[in-house]
């Protein structure tokens, strides 16, 4: 047997990502002091590390003996995850720092987290997926524990794990019996076997996912977690959870769109339309009576999961495999650094207490946003692109990653969801823009200007140059998302 | 071979298992002395009291404890598996492990570092 | 410096300059003190016309110079396969759209200047906002120029309508000045929606809107080729064109203020006069005029078209001189002979004569401007007074102001050897020998209307010349009018020059001047070639207009009229004027009132429109759409989220069920559909 150096040669990002995490682990114990700028510096390089390294490192194919496939889909989710650490980390920065809470673990955790995303958008197999869910999933429940104190954030993290234990309890027992149907679980393999053990086991396998895309009805625990946990993490769980998860349950579902009999192929798409649809309904209903800025981003990010699953339908039809697939990436693209903007704006804003065990109730707070165009004019402005881009109006990022999941769609024929998907889109509109309308028409209650962080502020001024950058000039990018939407199958 | 005579020796251990569960327990309620006392009717938890606040205080320090067990555990369920196969994964199986214990070697230099093997 | 590459990337920061210093004058313009914001606009303007004339040596060069372009933003496919919409950036500098380009820069660049000066007298913030608005007009303008689509010029014009309805309503605390700004809008905005039907039709003939795509789609078709594809299959080619083109005339009618659609332009003239200079003679107004000439190929497909410019353009100019007969405005006359000016332009384009159009806006952007500016000038001098008949005797007071004024005056007379002399001759001469396909008499009649309405020019701008500076100061204020500001005269005195010196462009194809016979149209010939194939057969040329007594009467009839103004102002007839409107006192009244246009349209539009909204706000808005609609479904729907919340109240064990309960529903569908 030699050696695969090849094999590990291709999971270099992840390597870059997980040795940098046990460096700032290290640091942490041994370099600790009060100044600890240097941790969100060399978090953010080893996510460009990492970056660079997937981009660079050619498309080796399937390594592993199948169980992982590095193509060019592959390294298009890993550039997303590292741009959505990067930007979390310096989001991350500038909050801890204000709370005097900036540890290495946060980035630490954070980097192990994105190393699981990074396998995870590699995984053709089905025990390779699981490990690498595990891998972003106690890191992401331990980030949204990250701060301990006060009631908020471990309720957060405690329902996170339970749940999340849960759903991951159904995803192995999923790949249990599809194994018992296939003999094996590997995708490769598991698209020749059939029989109900098989569809069952896909089934549970695709609920297991659909709770980490936070896809109605397994949405349930996404409100309390994201308006839980701290809010840098919550960028990072918004913008890389549900890209590696998106990731890995696209490649599932070319196998499950390819299973015989054609009925149970047919009957995974009904499946994820219904859910897509309940999700773009649901996600923007809700979010329509949330005051609290925090939650109905939450919902927001939930109604993105139903856009995102129209593209995922959208790849059952043969014709529209490849405009799909490449609308999915697209949108996770700009959907990624858009989220991750909104909620840095928000951590910026968020009401602290006296203490940290204090939680003033009202601290994500539409009012926060009101009259911040005149006192903070460059932040809202920020806002207001990040939340024109979540409604999906042009110019920018988000308008563009929506016309692309709805032509696929259509060109799918599932007329029905581009239909819904463009009228709750408008639905949408209305709650970002109340958003615009606060910081733009209302005048300011108090004079308190949030938190200022040169850290934060690079971070937004990227986050808006991608939003607007891609929403203009979106070829490059989506060129190559159609270069990595041929997914060797 | 019939599917049935591949799972013969599961079968077996699951019979062997039951018959030696049922004997013990039923062995000791045979043959063991009943003298009870409060404390004996008690639930076992471990030397903790079984009734009273939920919330109550617990050391943490056990917590920790518990979890550097179960990490160090997990590691030693990976070795045994893998030392019996070494001769077959050859060099590339040495070096996964090799990795795996470098990392779990960080692992403890950090916890105790951060002084979690410190009791007091 | 003749690097293409160089001119290409100097193409975006083009419209990326003056946007800059727009942003910069914008976000933090207040507090950097009137020195920096001048220093920041005009240093954005200088580089701006420095980076034009780097582009314009390539184009003089005979190199076009693209950017962009390739690039799609975004591209819908339609049923057919072919774009239905089809949106890219793409800049595009040919011999026009460079003129165009250098003319915008160039005159921008003064005026910049020249409004240092004359906003002086504003605050901080007010000052700042000027030039903010000022930047961003520019980089709109350039937007429309150098667009390479419809789809981007349209950008630009919208851009342009923007800046000009703010500037208008620069003063806006005057409510007066902001109905101004807002009729300039609202007026456009119906020009725009005929735009966006042109638009929309080419989209949907060609399925690209891009201009040399366009222009290589209709190559080697005529009139009578039939549509096989789009919304139009079973069209003949010229059908479908002659409503797309005369949607865009429309737009055209808006923008550049012909009739019906001129109304808004002599309202234009409570923004600063810098910006009645800029963008209400010299640039903006004249994009109609550009899009017809850039789409010169669609519209000599379009021969009904063509006549309906032409006959508009000519409409327009007579109507307009009329006005401008009886305003006492400064500002307004020189409004009116705007709109005027500018119908001769479209006489031009529209008789195919298109290098004359183009060029008639050159000289007017020159001459124009430095009316306007010494009337700007003048109003300084005046305490903002603007009426003539206060005014007199200052040609003593003022004499770089008058000379300037004089020498533009006779440029817009058309008095020999000046430039506005062989432009506007070089479109009568053109459209006397026009051959429209459709009406071929359209081009006699332009040339009539257009030779009355030149002696209506040479009156009235006279008129206006000889009352303002002639005679005895008839007020207190004009004996005490004092001359501007030098960053003011010395601007009016490059713009004076300029007028003149632009005869070179305009000199006619004789024998007399060698080869700068008709320098200019030879030099526009490549970007009007295949209109002008379409129009006069492939490889044909227009008629040599070389005939002596066009130019013969021209110039007679702007001389006897500018005598006559003499003679009525100066001379001995000066009793006549107010013998004239005593003798029909109703038909002046009618003259002043500019034929009472505005009361017609308040009437038979504005009164129809008003009513109609009434009807539709208290039943169709404020019942169907705010009661059923606007809050009846946010409220349907609040309260549905209300209910669906009660599904998230917190509690670990309820969000545990729902996801077991959801997972078997999802089983139980697979199996039930799949499995068998």
């Amino acid at each position: 047997m030699n050696f695969p150096t090849q094999d590990f040669a291709a999971l270099a990002p992840v390597g870059i990502l997980s040795g940098g995490a046990l460096i700032l682990l290290l640091s942490e114990v041994f370099l600790a002091s009060t100044r600890r700028g240097y941790q969100a510096s060399l978090t953010v390089l080893f996510s460009i590390l990492a970056a660079v390294a997937a981009a660079g490192g050619g498309s080796p194919g399937v390594i592993f003996n199948g169980q992982a496939t590095v193509d060019a889909f592959s390294t298009f989710v890993t550039v997303i995850v590292c741009a959505g650490l990067a930007l979390s980390a310096l989001v991350g920065a500038g909050w801890l720092r204000a709370r005097q809470a900036e540890r290495g673990e946060f980035y630490a955790l954070a980097l192990f987290g994105a190393s699981g995303m990074a396998l995870l958008g590699s995984a053709t197999d089905l025990l390779f997926a699981f490990i690498s869910i595990e891998v972003m999933s106690i890191s992401t429940y331990a980030l949204a524990a990250y701060i301990r104190r006060g009631k908020k954030p471990a309720e957060a993290a405690f329902k996170y794990f339970i749940l999340g234990s849960f759903s991951s309890a159904l995803l192995l027992y999923g790949t249990a019996l599809v194994y018992g149907a296939a003999g094996s679980t590997l995708f490769a393999e598991i698209g020749r076997a059939q029989g109900p053990l098989l569809v069952v086991g896909l089934g549970l396998v695709a609920v297991g996912l659909s709770f980490k895309v936070a896809a109605v009805p397994f949405h349930v625990w996404t409100p309390d977690v994201y308006e839980g946990a701290p809010t840098p993490v919550t960028a990072f769980m918004a913008a890389g959870v549900k890209t590696a998860a998106f990731a890995v349950l696209t490649r599932l579902a070319l196998v499950a769109f390819q299973a015989t009999p054609a009925s149970a192929a047919n009957s995974f798409a009904w499946v994820l339309a219904a859910l897509a649809l309940v999700s773009m309904l649901f996600g923007n209903w809700l979010a329509l009576t949330q005051r609290s800025v925090k939650r109905m981003l939450a919902y927001s990010s939930i109604a993105h999961a139903g856009y995102l699953l129209v593209g995922v339908v959208a790849a059952a039809a043969a014709g529209a495999r490849e405009a799909a697939l490449s609308s999915i990436l697209f949108y996770l693209a700009s959907y990624t650094a858009t989220v991750v903007g909104a909620f840095a704006v928000v951590a910026v804003l968020e009401r602290r207490g006296r203490s940290l065990d204090e939680e003033p109730a009202d601290a994500w707070d539409l009012e926060r946003f009101a009259g911040l165009g005149r006192k903070r004019p460059g932040l809202a402005f920020a806002m207001a692109v990040f939340m024109v881009s979540l409604a999906g109006v042009p110019p920018t990022a988000g308008f563009i990653g929506k016309l692309l999941v709805f032509q696929a769609a259509i060109s799918a024929h599932a007329y029905g969801l581009a239909v819904v998907g463009m009228l709750t889109s408008a639905l949408g509109a209305y709650y970002y823009l109340r958003v615009v309308v606060y910081m733009y028409m209302r005048p300011a209650e108090d004079r308190e200007i949030g938190l200022i962080s040169p850290a934060i502020q690079v971070a937004l001024a990227l986050a808006v140059v991608a939003v607007i950058v891609l929403g203009v000039g979106p070829e490059t990018v989506s060129k190559l998302a159609r270069a990595a939407a041929a997914i060797g199958m | 071979m019939t599917p049935l005579q591949v799972y013969f020796p599961l079968a077996l251990v699951v019979i062997v298992s039951a018959i030696l569960a049922f004997l013990l327990v039923g062995l000791t309620n045979l043959l063991g002395p009943r003298r009870p006392s409060a404390v004996k009717s008690g639930v076992f938890e471990c030397g903790s009291d079984p009734v009273g606040d939920a919330h109550g205080g617990f050391g943490v320090k056990f917590y920790v404890v518990a979890l550097l067990f179960i990490v160090f555990d997990i590691e030693a369920v990976f070795i045994y598996p893998w030392a019996v196969l070494l001769k077959e994964l050859g060099w590339v199986g040495f070096a996964d492990m090799a990795l795996f214990a470098f990392t779990l070697v960080i692992g403890l230099i950090y916890v105790w570092k951060k002084g979690a093997l410190d009791w007091e | 410096m003749d690097n293409p590459t160089v001119a290409q990337s100097g193409l975006w920061l083009l419209i990326l300059l003056p946007l800059a210093g727009a942003l910069v004058n914008g976000l933090v313009g207040r507090k950097l003190g009137k020195a920096n914001v001048a220093l920041i606009a005009i240093g954005a303007m200088v580089a701006a016309f420095l980076s034009a004339l780097v582009v314009y040596v390539q184009v003089l060069a005979g190199r076009n110079v693209a950017s962009g372009g390739s690039e799609n933003w975004f591209h819908v496919l339609g049923p057919d396969g072919r774009a239905m919409v089809s949106i890219a950036w793409g800049l595009w500098v040919d011999r026009l759209s460079g003129t165009l380009l250098l003319v915008v820069t160039g005159v921008g660049l003064l005026i910049h200047v020249y409004s240092t000066s004359y906003m002086s007298h504003e605050d901080d913030a007010g000052y700042a906002r000027f030039f903010t608005y000022l930047n961003l007009f520019v980089a709109a303008m350039l937007t429309l120029v150098l667009g390479d689509s419809l789809v981007l010029t349209f950008v630009g014009w919208e851009g342009v309508g923007l800046c000009s309805y703010l500037l208008i309503g620069f003063w806006y605390t005057d409510e007066q000045k902001a109905f101004c700004g807002r009729k300039a809008f609202v007026t456009n905005r119906i020009g725009d929606f005929g735009f966006l039907i042109g638009v929309f039709t080419i989209l949907s003939i060609f399925g690209t809107a891009n201009y040399g795509q366009l222009a290589a789609a209709v190559k080697g078709h005529g009139v009578d080729t039939l549509l096989t594809a789009g919304a139009f299959a079973g069209w003949t080619l010229g059908r479908a064109l002659t409503l797309a083109t005369l949607g865009l005339f429309v737009g055209c009618c808006g923008k550049s203020a012909q009739l019906p659609l001129y109304v808004w332009l002599p309202d234009a003239m409570a923004g600063p006069t810098p910006v009645s200079a800029l963008i209400h003679a010299a640039t903006m107004v004249t994009a109609g005029v550009y899009l017809v000439a850039r789409t010169s190929f669609l519209f000599a497909l379009a021969p009904a078209t063509m006549a309906t410019v032409c006959l508009v353009g000519a409409l327009t100019a007579v109507f307009a001189a009329a006005i401008a007969f009886f305003q006492n405005d400064i500002k307004k006359v020189l409004a009116y002979s705007t709109v005027s000016q500018l119908g001769f332009m479209f006489i031009g384009v529209g008789a195919g004569v298109y290098f004359a159009g183009v060029m008639h806006l050159v000289t007017h952007a020159f001459f124009k401007a430095c009316l306007f500016l010494g009337a700007g000038s003048v109003m300084h001098g005046m305490h903002e007074d603007t009426d003539i008949r206060n005014m007199g005797g200052l040609k003593d007071k003022m004499p770089h102001t008058r000379m300037t004024f004089l020498i533009a005056t006779m440029a817009i007379t058309g008095i020999v050897p000046l430039s506005g002399f062989f432009s506007k001759d070089a479109i009568l001469a053109g459209a006397l020998n026009s051959e429209n396909a459709a009406f071929p008499a359209v081009g006699k009649i332009a040339y009539v209307l257009g030779t009355i309405a030149a002696a209506g020019t040479a009156f009235y701008m006279m008129r206006c010349y000889f009352l303002t500076f002639s005679g005895k100061p008839r007020t207190k204020v004009a004996e005490h009018a004092h001359e501007s500001s030098p960053a003011m005269t010395g601007v009016l005195w490059i713009l004076a020059v300029l007028s003149v010196v632009a005869l070179l462009l305009g000199l006619p194809r004789f024998e007399i001047f060698g080869r700068w016979g008709e320098v200019f149209g030879d030099y526009m010939h490549p970007v009007f070639a295949q209109a002008l194939g379409i129009l006069h057969g492939e490889g044909g040329e227009a008629a040599e207009h070389v005939a002596l007594w066009p130019f013969a009467v021209a110039w007679g009839v702007a001389l006897a009229s500018g005598a006559l103004a003499w003679a009525m102002y100066v001379g001995n007839l000066r009793e006549v004027p107010g013998k004239l409107a005593r003798a029909f006192p109703g038909f002046y009244r009618f003259g002043v009132d500019k034929f009472r246009v505005d009361e017609l349209y308040d009437l038979f539009v504005v009164k129809f429109v008003k009513n109609g909204a009434w009807v539709l706000w208290k039943v169709v808005d404020r019942i169907v759409i705010e009661g059923i609609f606007v809050n009846g479904i946010p409220r349907v729907l609040a309260g549905l989220g209300r209910f669906f919340r009660l599904g998230q109240n917190g509690d670990l064990q309820r969000y545990a069920a729902v996801i077991a309960v959801a997972a078997a529903v999802v089983l139980w569908v697979v199996l039930g559909t799949g499995a068998r």
